[in-house]
């Protein structure tokens, strides 16, 4: 007993209470600052989440539906069948079916809290702004679309990226110079720091390029 | 009727204890912040009812572990087995009573926060107390717990009520959240020869509860479950269920008191 509230009071001091002083007053998500790497973590498990559901409860579908959904066994070399073992995946496969679908329609929605939730445990959580931002256009939540990338803006104002998405958003929504605007605000922040960067700034160019033209402005230079 | 007064004590014991109380306002709490909340949809039923019912399934397990886990050890502990034992009844009248007791207590748990579910489906509007697949999750979620105090009494015939806990939710995280990736390991695994035998013969007398779990059919809209399959995985988890109490009854006979 004594051992255990022992580890726990160097647990509070040495963990928790470093993270309680060093939170700022003024920031609403005192919580998420005193919780730190954890709240990443479920940040994480919210935006997977998401696909989860947009897969109809499957994380990723599953490629093969005879095996998911009828339980029939996968070609395994030359192993030998277990007793009882097709008894066995067609219980999983009913309890748990693993067909590929995906949410269709108004359906679509029910995705959107997940990214909602995973800003709110981690407000750096890049992807999560800009693929919550699309899906609320895409569900036709314009106003809301824009309004969650600009929050996200608010909190990383120096990642391209979201200016990017906001541009895209902007271009979707025919406000060609609100679209240059951010799309210009990309390319000055753009960096070459990942797999998708490249692909990043080609898009840039070729938005910024499209909403240039549309208001009759030159493109920018190659 | 020895058996049925015995249980009754298990049951008197929930209801005086605040565990249940605690849980159940915690429940109610969750319920109505996912109504009142703004996450970016509003009107929809799916991620308040993923979260509701997640959490009354795993709380209704949390509140059954413990329950059947102390059941026999306070009763030694606290010399109340000679009193119960010095009445004309048989042991194994006793421990089928305590794991009845602690079964249907947790049931009387479960039966409250799934209500708290229900009425939180009937005010969002979404489907709820008319798909019966959530009606089939009910049921298979009692059964569950059935099997899980009879798995907690059998090892509370032998090991502390701290052990008695622990073993008991290793076996039910384990096989509820990694069943299946278990027998695709086992299966995968041809290079083990024998010793592929016995761990699948040890995995098949694992207690399955990811049987049991139907959340994700109901709440993606799934269906229903067969009945066939549904009656089959009814009737395994009692057949399983009165094993193994009957295994506990087989210990606790043994046992010097």
């Amino acid at each position: 007993m004594l051992l255990a509230a022992g580890v726990i009071a160097l647990l509070l001091t040495s963990v928790l209470v470093p993270r309680l002083k060093a939170a700022d007053p003024r920031d609403a998500d005192i919580l998420m600052q005193v919780l730190g790497g954890t709240a990443d973590l479920a940040a994480e498990k919210a935006y997977q989440e998401a696909d989860v559901y947009f897969h109809g409860g499957i994380a990723g579908g599953c490629p093969d539906e005879a095996v998911c959904v009828h339980g029939a066994m996968p070609h395994r070399g030359e192993s030998a069948p277990l007793p009882l073992a097709r008894l066995v995946k067609r219980l999983h496969g009913e309890t748990a079916p693993r067909a590929h679908r995906h949410l269709q329609g108004k359906e679509e929605k029910e995705l959107l809290p997940w990214f909602v939730a995973a800003v709110r445990l981690n407000p750096h959580h890049i992807e999560a702004w800009r693929t919550g931002s699309y899906w609320f256009y895409r569900t036709g939540d314009f106003q809301r679309a824009e309004e969650f990338i600009r929050e996200g803006i608010c909190h990383n104002p120096k990642d391209y990226r979201l200016y990017l998405d906001r541009g895209i958003l902007y271009h979707r929504l025919e406000k060609w110079e609100a679209a240059a605007t951010d799309l210009e605000r990309a390319r000055r922040l753009w960096k070459n720091s990942s797999e998708d960067a490249p692909y990043d700034l080609s898009a840039i160019r070729t938005y910024l390029r499209d909403s240039r033209e549309r208001l009759q402005q030159p493109a920018i230079s190659r | 009727m020895g058996s049925l007064a015995i249980a009754r004590l298990s049951i008197v014991e929930i209801l005086r204890r605040k565990e249940f109380y605690v849980v159940l306002v915690l429940v109610i709490g969750l319920a109505a912040w996912m109504q009142t909340m703004n996450l970016g949809a509003s009107g929809t039923g799916r991620f308040a009812k993923d979260i509701v019912m997640q959490v009354v399934w795993l709380a209704s397990f949390a509140l059954a572990v413990p329950l059947a886990a102390r059941q026999i050890v306070t009763d030694v502990e606290q010399k109340t087995i000679y009193v119960l034992m010095s009445r004309p009844i048989h042991r194994w009248h006793y421990v089928f009573g305590r794991v009845g007791g602690a079964a249907a207590a947790s049931a009387i748990c479960f039966t409250s926060l799934f209500l708290v579910l229900v009425l939180m489906l009937l005010a969002k509007g979404v489907a709820g107390i008319a798909d019966p697949g959530l009606w089939q999750a009910f049921a298979l979620q009692i059964t569950a717990l059935v099997m899980i105090c009879s798995i907690a009494v059998f090892f509370s015939t032998f090991a502390t009520s701290a052990g008695t806990v622990t073993f008991s939710l290793l076996l039910l995280l384990m096989t509820r959240y990694g069943g299946p990736s278990i027998l695709d390991r086992i299966e995968s695994a041809s290079n083990l020869g024998i010793f592929r035998d016995v761990f699948w013969g040890v995995y098949l007398a694992l207690p399955h509860f990811e049987f049991f779990n139907i959340s994700q059919r109901v709440v993606h809209g799934w269906g229903v479950l067969p009945s066939g399959v549904f009656l089959q995985i009814m009737a395994y988890g009692v057949a399983y269920s009165v094993f193994v109490a009957a295994l506990a009854a087989v210990v606790f006979r043994r046992r010097w008191l």
